[in-house]
């Protein structure tokens, strides 16, 4: 069995741009109604607590010796309680994953392709995650690190691109919020920061080189989530807390009121490329994670049955919601439910490995 | 070197060329039973010529060759005549060494192997009561002298190209590498062809292990005949069912030159003007060899533009599709009124207007391609410009598009390899079509795909899309900069070179 192992540098890059993900599109609607003008401390905040799972899922990953990440996870816990840890993570990464298949598609129909049905949509995005899950992770890696240049140079371009629109009277004052108001928005940005926290495990498992991997993922982490609190500043700066409060995906608000030049009368041209670069990533990176699990709890399940059967699975959950309304409710409950359960399983992991390797 | 996962081919059993007792014959010493034999395995060839000769001795021997493969003047000088003047008493090994004046030789018991060389042009001497032929080479071919490069033409540096001698391909190596590091390893491949390989490597840069690969996957080709190098990609190459090409086909020399003492290898075929180089990596089809000899600011912009050049080549169609006919709300209105207006008396849709442009645009060039130059460049300027003027004053497409369609195949020429414009001509179809359906989202996908593509792809066991994917700044700065040589000091480490400074400057 050929071992697949990805650079420290790739890993990071890879980790900042999952970690974002598609959450730069719905970021400013989920913080700004609680937060108000503050709802980018709220992600801030969200992202700096985080860090310290990030050091423990680096130090959890860097301690694996096995090639691959269903191996590594049964070397930690054993193999009874291994597999259900693996079961979990993939359930609950299924879950998520299928339903930001779903909403690549949902979001893209009601933006820009009214007469497309949205599953033809979610369709072909698929068509993409199951062709990259069925090369593995180093493609998909390489792959981010290919399109990272065109969409992490779109979303800075956007960045800057919005700075002579945003008026400063609306971001005063920048902290308004009481601290309540900020811990509570920010509790809702904490399962954003575990997504890349679990992707940091998982790829930490393959990481080439170890050394100085927990600095390296943190900032990425961080710099994710320093990314996601501008953009919110931004989106509050520009489009005001009123209208940013009305729209669940603020952010495509916020480029199509951009006037770039005659060329273009807005910038929606380079907006929905990101979008679909973007939902590819984090759709992608949920069906390795899930493929590879689920590897590792049966390892008679092989490709390409377990891709076909995957994507059939990933199909069937992106087509639940009926609208966009009942599918931003079901993320949230996914996240809030089973992604907060890892703040309290990745601490209870890194211990058991403390110990484990002590007694070693 | 990573592993490559290519599998191996199951080995064809060789056929049986001519009857097996012959072919496995050894020479008897009976100098007309030994003629007789050879004259059978060659099927009595018409252009198989035999000069008996009696020695001063009276020993009776004989010459064979083919008459048009050798030189005549030198079989007379050089072999005939001091035959005549010497005995044959002290045996075949006392004829090469001391009787006949050609520079190489070797005694060959073995029947089939005569013949073979026979047919590559050397002289066949066998002398009665010698179980061996005395085997002289005095190939002589007219050849196509070396000439400019016809398919990559170079604006500034050395002009010469390849020819289909292997020698003389070789030679021209040899004489801009001086170095004795430059090794040479022939093989054979074509069991009718009988063609010569060769494997060009610097010994003290490039990895072995990549030699041994191209050694191997050469020594497992096991076909009737190759029609040159390139012909045998199929073989060498990591995916030869994908469409983009894993190893780069050139025929300038100093290309060859440069790959080697970057540590890649260069693979030549006797027949063949151009070479192929391993590995390779797709973004370096952006580079073309004059870069090096330009300034570095001018080199950079060039590549800039060759870049701009794939991307609209490829993009364009598909993205004008996807803008027009999905989503002209964000086209200014002045724009997508003259583009409407333009439309206007049109009976086809948007969608077959572009493709029948887009297809009409290829035939163009491939019947240009087929033409001598002079016809094939008229008829490109009436095929591009009278023809295209012609459809918009008869009202079957728009002049956007017209415009569209000659942007997209003039970007695909600003490419500096052949083999890429051809995969570029390709590939604008797909995107076109997945524009077609799905707009933007279909065009982001395409592109999605294609990156999934040539990244999973594997040159010699090298990522095909490094230096991007695997990203390393050294190697990206070459491919889309040109940077001073000065700051080449180093061979790119990614190849593992065995000598890694290429450079020492003060």
């Amino acid at each position: 069995m050929s071992k697949v192992r990805v650079g420290l540098a790739q890993s990071t890059l890879a980790l900042f741009v999952v970690t974002i993900g598609t959450v730069f599109f719905p970021v400013a609607g989920v913080v700004v109604p609680l937060a108000g003008a503050s709802g980018w401390v709220a992600v801030l905040l969200a992202f700096f607590i985080a860090l310290p799972w990030v050091y423990m899922a680096t130090y959890v990953a860097g301690s694996a010796t096995a090639p691959n990440w269903g191996q590594a996870v049964k070397a930690w816990l054993g193999p009874f309680v291994g597999r259900i840890f693996l079961m979990y993570f993939a359930f609950v990464w299924m879950w998520l994953g299928g339903l930001l298949l779903g909403q690549a598609g949902l979001v893209f129909h009601e933006m820009a392709m009214p007469r497309t049905p949205p599953i033809v949509l979610c369709f072909a995005l698929l068509i993409l995650v199951m062709r990259v899950g069925w090369h593995g992770l180093e493609v998909f890696v390489r792959t981010i690190e290919a399109l990272a240049m065109f969409s992490i140079l779109g979303l800075v371009g956007l960045l800057v691109g919005m700075l002579p629109l945003v008026r400063i009277d609306q971001l005063r004052p920048l902290i308004d919020a009481p601290p309540a108001l900020i811990a509570h928005a920010a509790m809702f940005c904490l399962p954003w920061a575990m997504e890349g926290v679990l992707f940091a495990l998982f790829i930490g498992v393959y990481a080439r080189k170890r050394l100085g991997m927990g600095g390296y993922f943190a900032a990425a982490v961080g710099a994710a989530g320093f990314s996601l609190a501008f953009l919110t500043m931004m989106t509050v700066g520009v489009l005001g807390r009123g209208v940013t409060e009305s729209y669940l995906y603020p952010t495509a608000i916020l480029i199509q009121v951009a006037l770039p030049g005659f060329f273009l009368e807005g910038v929606e041209m380079f907006m929905y490329p990101l979008w679909v670069v973007a939902s590819y990533f984090k759709v992608g990176a949920a069906f390795i994670m899930v493929s590879e699990s689920l590897a590792g709890v049966w390892q008679g399940f092989k490709q390409p049955y377990r891709t076909l059967l995957l994507g059939g699975v990933f199909m069937f959950i992106a087509t639940r919601p009926r609208n966009i309304f009942e599918l931003v409710a079901s993320i949230g409950r996914v996240d809030n439910t089973f992604f907060m359960s890892f703040y309290f399983i990745l601490p209870a992991l890194a211990l058991w490995v403390r110990v484990s390797r002590r007694e070693e | 070197m990573q592993k490559t996962t290519r599998k191996m081919r199951k080995p064809v059993p060789v056929r049986e060329l001519t009857k097996a007792d012959i072919e496995k014959g050894q020479f008897s010493g009976n100098l007309k039973q030994d003629c007789d034999a050879l004259r059978a395995v060659l099927s009595a060839s018409a252009d198989l010529k035999e000069r008996t000769i009696k020695m001063s001795d009276g020993a009776p021997c004989a010459v064979l060759y083919f008459a048009n493969l050798t030189n005549l003047a030198l079989i007379s000088e050089s072999i005939i005549e001091p035959l005549q003047r010497h005995g044959g008493a002290q045996g075949i090994l006392h004829i090469a060494e001391q009787v006949v004046h050609v520079p190489e030789y070797k005694a060959e018991g073995d029947i089939y192997q005569v013949a073979c060389a026979l047919s590559a042009g050397t002289v066949a001497v066998l002398l009665a009561g010698e179980a061996e032929a005395l085997l002289l080479p005095l190939l002589e071919l007219e050849q196509r002298p070396i000439e400019r490069a016809i398919q990559e033409d170079i604006l500034i540096g050395p002009h010469e190209s390849f020819s289909e001698s292997l020698g003389k391909n070789l030679a021209i190596l040899r004489r801009r590498v001086g170095s004795p590091d430059l090794k040479i390893k022939q093989l054979m491949v074509g069991r009718r062809s009988r063609t010569t390989v060769a494997i060009i490597y610097l010994a003290e840069v490039a990895q072995p292990i990549l030699v041994a690969e191209m050694e191997k996957r050469i020594q497992r080709i096991d076909i009737d005949f190759t029609y040159g190098i390139n012909y045998l990609t199929d073989f060498l190459d990591d995916e030869p069912h994908s469409v983009f090409p894993t190893l780069r086909s050139t025929e300038i020399p100093v290309r060859v030159v440069a790959a080697l003492m970057e540590g890649r290898i260069a693979v030549m075929a006797e027949g063949d003007g151009s070479a192929l180089i391993a590995p390779t990596f797709a973004p370096e089809f952006l580079q073309a060899s004059e870069d090096y000899f330009d300034r570095p600011l001018s080199a950079t912009f060039f590549r800039f533009i060759r870049m701009v050049g794939l991307m609209i080549s490829v993009f364009l169609p598909g993205t004008w599709l996807a803008l027009v006919s999905f989503h002209h709300g964000i086209l200014p209105t002045p724009l997508f009124n003259s583009i409407q207006s333009g439309r206007e008396g049109v009976p086809l849709p948007t969608v077959v207007e572009i493709f029948v442009l887009i297809l009409a645009f290829d035939l163009i060039v491939e019947a240009s391609t087929r033409m001598p130059t002079r016809i094939g460049q008229a008829l490109g300027i009436v095929g591009g410009i009278i023809l295209g003027q012609a459809a918009v004053q008869a009202g079957l497409v728009s002049p956007a598009l017209v415009i569209i369609a000659a942007l997209t195949g003039l970007a695909i020429f600003t490419q500096p390899s052949i083999t890429f414009i051809s995969v570029l001509r390709l590939l604008k179809y797909p995107v076109l079509i997945a524009g077609s359906l799905l707009g933007i989202y279909g065009v982001v996908w395409a592109l999605i795909f294609m990156l999934i593509t040539v990244t999973a792809i594997r040159s010699f066991g090298y990522p095909y899309m490094f230096p991007v994917a695997p990203f390393n700044l050294e190697g990206e700065l070459d491919i889309f900069i040109g940077v001073p040589k000065l700051w080449h000091a180093k061979r790119q480490k990614f190849l593992s070179p065995q000598n890694e400074r290429r450079l020492d400057y003060e």
